[in-house]
């Protein structure tokens, strides 16, 4: 299996390498480039723009750029934000942690409530329960993640006052783990929704698949108990299809991040990324983008593994 | 064992073809479909309709009568530059429609062919076309359009933007079209076709790309949806289409410094793409249970 793995990481690399080749070009194609914060500033005079045009590297065509990024990130540089000038390894220090902070809440929210939900509808399919779980999960994935996160935002912070309004600790109290969870729970809540929704669903109908076959007819008929049947024999196999999903939605908690960072101003990787936008900050650009691809490899490898684990039919070597 | 007789493959081949249900038919018998295929006509043609309906300007700002509640005149009040948000809304919805739908069709378009042609062709052209769909899905959807919207500054007109929503939905597609070919060229009646002496282009459009087309009609049904709210979201975050624009999401944009003061701005665009979603994906899911029961092709969103 870890030859599997590697083969597979390997695989990546020429992937990666593309897609930041890619991305480096179109970004390098922006109006204004690094520069432009200053361009209209009249105390900033053109020989001051030109040195530090020469400085950060600039007047060197972009692919002799993006070799010399790619270069200093193989030796484990990440660059330095043209807008801070911190180095970007620092910034994602700052910043990944929180952001994997609200990605993992988010993941466990939808997993944690999301399958039990998906097998308890299933076990009563066509109750009321079932069609109001079919309803709202309808609503549920059609609803911007913004506009929910706006609603909650507004009626749990702004007008119960029962949680903080945005941020990641208060500014009054010392920073704690308690603090973090009060601020964790409506992000973590608006960027799972989505997920929850779509697994339940999956689950669901996994679940009434997997129940019409022989195998379930007799661990039934030998009198297993219901609760046995359903969540020992049905749900390893049910669970099949779905692992793929959730390791294919994986890097979209980082794009929804994105979102949700912006909506709870939550310092992470997300913020980071759009400002870097902003403010022409290619290195920081860069590294959101390099990220976010990782996390996609590693979603999907994940999946497969996972696969491999659940049914013991697929071997890989 | 009198169910024996009863088997559903030995009925419908004795049943006359004219009594075999339609696909149309098969949708509208699912319940949820015929709800969502009404509301959209309503949605549809109220934005198609909208100079009939309202007689405000979308755009045409009034800075003495900003943030107005509902009231004559103007049934769902104004916004911060005292444009009526009704008349926005339905304008709003020809925008929102018109991205969700053209983008789709761009991408559907092009998984389509893609698909067909690299599960038809086979062998080493199929792998070097699979490779490129590989490349295109390794791309981290949102933080490249980002980056590509950027170029624009926020200022992307209409149909920069079904372009490139548009050039990012297809490679999923392409897969499952590609693995629907792949199954079926194998088929009998295709080999039929090539022993009369159809040509390869006749063999993949006339023969084998009409039986793959079940999954793609679902996969483009939920695509607008998907268009639809990444258009919104990518407005909402400020790198979407011009704010000149009278649509769904730049409303929302504009809405969030009013949400406590003036919660109507937001609830009137916010609810309105939930419930256009929500019917396009039921809508989806009846084509589901009509043409392709057992495909996993589904909802996709960025964001």
């Amino acid at each position: 299996m870890w030859r599997y793995v590697v083969q597979r990481i390997l695989e990546a690399i020429p992937l990666l390498f593309l897609v930041t080749l890619v991305t480096y070009f179109l970004m390098n194609l922006t109006p204004g480039g690094p520069l432009s914060l200053y361009m209209h500033n009249p105390k900033v005079a053109p020989q001051t723009l030109h040195v530090l045009a020469l400085q950060m590297g600039l007047t060197k065509p972009w692919y002799v750029r993006y070799f010399l990024w790619l270069w200093s990130l193989l030796h484990g540089n990440w660059g330095y934000s043209y807008f801070s000038g911190q180095p970007v390894l620092a910034l994602i220090g700052q910043r990944l942690p929180n952001t994997l902070i609200l990605m993992g809440s988010s993941f466990m929210i939808s997993l944690g409530i999301g399958i039990p939900l998906g097998i308890y509808v299933a076990t009563h399919q066509y109750s009321l329960q079932d069609h109001v779980f079919s309803f709202a999960s309808f609503f549920a994935w059609a609803m911007p993640s913004f506009f929910f996160g706006l609603l909650l935002q507004t009626v749990f912070a702004v007008k119960l006052g029962w949680l903080p309004v945005s941020g990641m600790y208060s500014v009054y109290q010392p920073p704690s783990l308690g603090q973090l969870l009060q601020h964790l729970i409506l992000p973590a809540f608006v960027l799972g929704l989505g997920s929850l929704a779509g697994w339940s669903r999956y689950m669901r109908s996994g679940i009434l698949e997997v129940i019409r076959q022989d195998y379930i007819r007799t661990a039934r008929a030998k009198g297993l108990s219901e609760r046995k049947v359903i969540w020992k024999h049905a749900l390893k196999n049910a669970l099949l299809p779905i692992v793929t999903i959730i390791g294919l939605d994986l890097p979209g908690f980082f794009g929804g991040a994105v979102i949700t960072e912006q909506i709870f101003a939550w310092p992470g990787m997300g913020r980071l990324f759009l400002s870097s936008l902003n403010e022409r900050d290619y290195p920081v650009q860069m590294a959101g983008l390099l990220i976010g691809a990782i996390l996609l490899v590693v979603g999907n490898l994940l999946a497969d593994l996972t696969y491999s684990l659940l049914d013991p039919r697929i071997q890989y070597r | 064992m009198a169910k024996l007789a009863e088997d559903p493959q030995a009925l419908a081949s004795e049943e006359p073809r004219e009594h075999r249900p339609s696909i149309l038919r098969r949708l509208f018998h699912h319940r949820m479909a015929l709800i969502g295929t009404v509301v959209l006509l309503i949605m549809v043609s109220a934005s198609l309709f909208a100079p009939v309906l309202t007689s405000q300007s979308p755009t045409q700002t009034n800075l003495f009568q900003t943030l107005l509640p509902p009231g004559p005149g103007h049934p769902l009040g104004t916004d911060q530059l005292g444009r009526d948000v009704f008349s926005r809304l339905l304008y709003g919805g020809r925008i929102s429609f018109l991205v969700g739908v053209g983008a789709t069709s761009i991408s559907v378009t092009m998984g389509t062919f893609y698909g067909a042609l690299s599960g038809f062709l086979g062998g080493i052209p199929d792998r070097l076309m699979m490779r490129f769909v590989d490349l295109v899905l390794s791309f981290p959807a949102i933080f490249l359009l980002l980056v590509i919207l950027n170029l624009m500054g926020g200022q992307a007109s209409v149909a920069v933007m079904v372009l490139y929503l548009g050039l990012f939905g297809w490679g999923g597609l392409a897969r499952i079209v590609r693995a629907q070919v792949l199954s079926i060229k194998k088929l009998e009646f295709v080999e039929a076709a090539r022993a009369i002496g159809a040509g390869p282009w006749r063999q993949l459009i006339v023969h084998v790309l009409p039986g793959a087309m079940a999954p793609v009609w679902v996969a483009a049904a939920f695509g607008v949806g998907g268009n639809m709210l990444a258009e919104a979201s990518l407005d909402f975050l400020g790198f979407g289409l011009s704010p000149s624009i009278p649509s769904w999401g730049n409303m929302l944009n504009a809405a969030q410094n009013y949400i406590v003061t003036n919660p109507i701005m937001i609830l009137v665009p916010g609810l309105t793409i939930t419930i256009a979603v929500v019917a396009i994906n039921f809508v989806g899911d009846g084509l589901r249970d009509a043409l392709d029961p057992r495909s996993t092709a589904g909802m996709q969103r960025i964001g």
